[in-house]
């Protein structure tokens, strides 16, 4: 059996997490960037369906709608783009998400837990 | 003597002298044949005396071997027996150190609390977890925290095994000096039963020694009785000799006498013959072969030839 020390121990353990947290890391920043890219996406066309419905309002009730008709035409094709972009983009399994998020925030906690314990050097 | 005797006389005398002393030489022979006897009868005892004495001796060498042979037995149970109380004080020493090395173990045991191959698996086990899995901190923290009082554990546990195992050589030496005793105890009982034999055997030699010493004293007894029995006789032989020897002499002036007789009638023969020899020769007759030795012993020869 390899004779461990408490110092290479404590090594391993920060090994052990820095390498979870790559791990988990990397799986939830790329799941976190589509999420968060979906929620800019979605706000944005939430805004410009909302300038969508106040132009159609002005060009039918106005009594010179033709001048807002191209700003609609270019707000209609933004908000086409932006479903397309929308529906391009992975779904995300939430569940998955928050699972991630938990267990990288657990890995920061511990690596923060046992970095301390060495610089203390209680484990030295 | 100043009287002169006649040859008749003088015969009478010696005559006389002669006859009592051959009465003295039959006395002598009857007490010579007496003697004979004893004498055979003491030589028998003699016989009898020494015949048992030589036994004895050889006896005394075979018990003397036998006496040595137990010594050097005797000698052998000694040196033994030293160097088996030698390996008595090593089995005990060994003994002792079990007992110290027991103790030492089992209070190791007790704070190992557990056995070394049970330490490891949970050691190792907690290690995995500790490098491997993903665990909850506090539950990292309890393992990391049990690690040192584990690591102490399994250090006494080693130190718990290690004495056992030179317990257990201590002990595998111990049964070779049991061994050892044993075959000690066996050999000196073996040579005590040998030491025993040896004793036995020049005992009964010692008492076979007795019984002859004591047949051989009583047949010197029965010796010296027949040499005092024979003492008178030898002593009455010597008179007898005495005697005969004091006779003789009384009777040898008596007999020189009379031979001194004999010898001038003799020699008064022979002259007489002599002439008659001589006045034969001078008539030219012949002469016979014995007629010429009386002449030589005459030396009457040279007086013919002239």
């Amino acid at each position: 059996m390899k004779e461990v020390g408490e110092k290479e121990l404590l090594e391993g353990i920060i090994k052990k997490h820095e390498n979870f947290l790559k791990e988990y890391g990397k799986e939830f920043e790329q799941l976190d960037g589509v999420k968060h890219t979906r929620e800019e996406l979605k706000k944005k066309l939430s805004v410009l369906r909302e300038k969508q419905s106040q132009l159609e309002h002005w060009i039918n009730d106005s009594d010179n709608g033709e001048k807002f008709t191209e700003e609609k035409r270019k707000a209609d094709s933004e908000i086409n783009n932006i479903t397309t972009a929308l529906e391009g983009l992975p779904q995300i399994d939430e569940a998955r998400h928050r699972e991630l998020k938990g267990v990288v925030e657990k890995h920061k906690k511990a690596l923060e837990y046992w970095n301390e314990r060495k610089t203390d050097g209680k484990g030295a | 003597m100043s009287e002169k005797l006649t040859e008749k006389e003088l015969k009478k005398k010696v005559e006389e002298y002669v006859h009592e002393i051959d009465a003295k030489k039959r006395k002598l022979a009857g007490i010579y044949q007496k003697l004979k006897v004893h004498r055979n009868e003491a030589d028998k005892y003699r016989l009898e005396r020494d015949t048992r004495n030589e036994k004895v001796r050889k006896l005394f060498e075979e018990a003397k071997t036998f006496r040595a042979e137990r010594d050097k037995v005797n000698e052998k149970i000694k040196k033994l027996k030293e160097s088996k109380k030698a390996v008595l004080q090593r089995a005990k020493d060994r003994g002792g150190v079990i007992k110290e090395k027991k103790s030492k173990r089992d209070e190791l045991n007790r704070e190992a609390r557990g056995t070394l191959e049970f330490l490891k698996k949970i050691h190792s086990e907690n290690l995995n977890t500790l490098l491997n899995e993903d665990v909850p901190l506090r539950h990292e923290i309890n393992l990391f925290n049990s690690f040192l009082e584990l690591k102490k554990r399994l250090k006494r546990a080693e130190e718990a095994n290690k004495l056992h195992s030179e317990i257990s050589h201590t002990y595998e030496n111990l049964k070779k000096i049991d061994e050892k005793l044993d075959k000690a105890t066996e050999e000196v009982r073996k040579l005590a039963e040998q030491a025993e034999n040896y004793h036995k055997k020049a005992l009964e030699i010692y008492s076979q020694v007795d019984v002859l010493k004591k047949e051989s004293d009583e047949q010197h007894r029965k010796l010296l009785e027949k040499y005092e029995q024979m003492k008178p006789m030898q002593n009455e032989i010597a008179n007898i000799n005495a005697e005969i020897k004091v006779l003789r002499e009384l009777m040898r002036p008596y007999h020189e006498q009379l031979e001194e007789i004999r010898k001038n009638r003799e020699e008064q023969r022979i002259e007489k013959k002599a002439s008659a020899i001589k006045e034969k020769l001078a008539g030219r007759k012949r002469v016979s072969l014995e007629d010429f030795r009386v002449l030589l012993e005459k030396n009457s020869l040279s007086e013919i030839s002239r």
